[in-house]
């Protein structure tokens, strides 16, 4: 919808230029990617958008056993790239649920992540696979662990003067892997609930590592640490899968609202974290 | 004071050149400054789909998209594909198929289909519904128009579009 009280966009061709516009602008301004969530409401108060889609962040990228993603990486770019499906799968599965086509087509991964609603499809897997964001202000680069990074619903760690430049996702050699899960209600529409979750298993098959991230349930999403604890070390089975579900409803507390009650939303992140689980585990004990 | 800005891109084939402000959304400029409303709106907040136009190859919701991001763009508009000296096939196909009832959703819907179908000439049904995922049809039901797109396809499939 149209921006009545924008009077400027700006469009750096660079990251160090687009730096510097942030530190030095006087009025309110505001970074835009693909604009799929900025340019849909008013906002009054913003004099200025800083446009960083042509800024050299999109880009995927595998460095020694680290996935590299700008933070400007459409979604569509994500889909189709072999890399992220095989390394960041969760992250690839949520890619192909978030919104719709022609919002993918534009979307980007780090505006899905700034815009840190509770629900954000592409946060669960940054949390699940232990993503570092790589934060670029003025003065230089600091890295904020994935975990770390959301404070509240649409807050962030985030300085007024900083953007995201990269998400640097450590990989394992072998034996890990990933996987995502969602319900909404119906294919184009927010999460009710999305569930990431990440293993990694020993020679043997008994889970080295495992990081399980619960969206839409809490004011930011959230890791389920005392069902993970459940499952260090096991071997999975029926008996450990049951423990790990149960201890769930301790890491979240859902809300009620126009598209989901916070009872469902209790009972369906249990049936999403087991579904999530026997596939990560999978691929990771293939 | 709002800024102008001077913006040019490539629109149906032709270069453009326009003026604009930094809050003016694609839709508009096409529809209020260039004249061409075979682009709709629907619901201006970038849901229903009714707006979708291609830019660079990708289909996208033109409400939500700012004309500023149309700078050295190549921007392909209902406009652009058929004509009175022929239809693109998938225009033909929605009328074949009776696909279009109101149309207020089928400029859109065919534009979605096209940037789809130019890069995945062989889709499945499952594909094709995707495709227009993002394309909201109250009238049709969504099964002629899937019908209308594979039809096409097999169309396109055949010959140079």
């Amino acid at each position: 919808m149209k921006q009545l009280s924008l009077k400027e966009y700006l469009v750096p061709r660079s990251l160090k230029e687009a730096l510097s516009i942030l530190d030095e602008y006087s009025g309110n301004i505001e970074v835009i990617a693909g604009g799929t969530d900025l340019f849909v409401d008013e906002h009054p108060d913003l004099d200025a958008m800083l446009d960083i889609t042509k800024s050299g962040l999109d880009y995927i990228k595998v460095e020694g056993r680290c996935l590299v993603l700008g933070s400007c990486t459409t979604y569509r770019e994500l889909i189709k790239s072999c890399e992220v499906k095989k390394n960041f799968r969760a992250l690839w599965e949520a890619s192909n649920v978030l919104a719709d086509m022609t919002v993918r087509n534009i979307a980007t991964v780090g505006g899905n992540i700034c815009s840190a609603v509770p629900s954000g499809d592409a946060i669960p897997p940054m949390l699940a696979c232990g993503a570092d964001f790589i934060i670029a202000g003025k003065n230089g680069e600091r890295t904020v662990k994935a975990w770390d990074f959301f404070t509240g619903p649409r807050k962030t760690a985030l300085m007024r003067n900083e953007l995201i430049k990269e998400f640097r996702i450590p990989l394992p050699l072998d034996k890990f892997g990933s996987s995502f899960e969602k319900v909404a209600r119906n294919s184009v529409d927010l999460a009710n609930a999305n569930v990431a979750v990440y293993v990694e298993c020993e020679n043997d098959n008994r889970i080295k590592d495992i990081r399980i991230a619960l969206g839409a349930v809490a004011p930011t999403a959230v890791r389920a640490k005392a069902a993970e604890d459940c499952a260090r070390g096991k071997t999975p089975n029926d008996e450990m899968l049951d423990k790990l579900c149960a201890a769930l409803p301790s890491a979240i507390s859902p809300i009620t609202n126009i598209r989901s009650t916070k009872e469902y939303r209790t009972n369906v992140v249990k049936v999403l974290a087991k579904k999530a689980f026997l596939r990560a585990y999978e691929s990771a004990s293939a | 004071m709002e800024k102008k800005y001077t913006i040019n891109f490539t629109l149906n084939g032709k270069e453009r050149t326009v003026e604009t402000t930094a809050g003016t959304t694609m839709s508009a400029l096409l529809r209020e400054i260039l004249g061409n409303t075979g682009t709709k709106v629907g619901c201006d907040i970038g849901d229903c789909g009714a707006c979708t136009i291609i830019m660079n190859g990708r289909a996208v919701k033109s409400c939500i998209l700012p004309a500023m991001k149309a700078d050295g763009a190549d921007i392909v508009t209902i406009e652009g594909l058929g004509g009175k000296d022929g239809l693109h096939p998938l225009q033909k196909k929605f009328v074949e198929y009776a696909a279009v009832q109101c149309g207020y959703c089928t400029p859109g819907m065919i534009l979605a289909a096209k940037a789809f179908l130019d890069e995945n000439p062989n889709p499945t049904e499952e594909e094709a519904r995707i495709a227009i995922s993002g394309n909201i049809c109250r009238c049709t039901g969504y099964v002629k128009p899937v019908l209308a797109i594979l039809s096409a396809a097999e169309e396109m499939r055949g010959g140079s579009y």
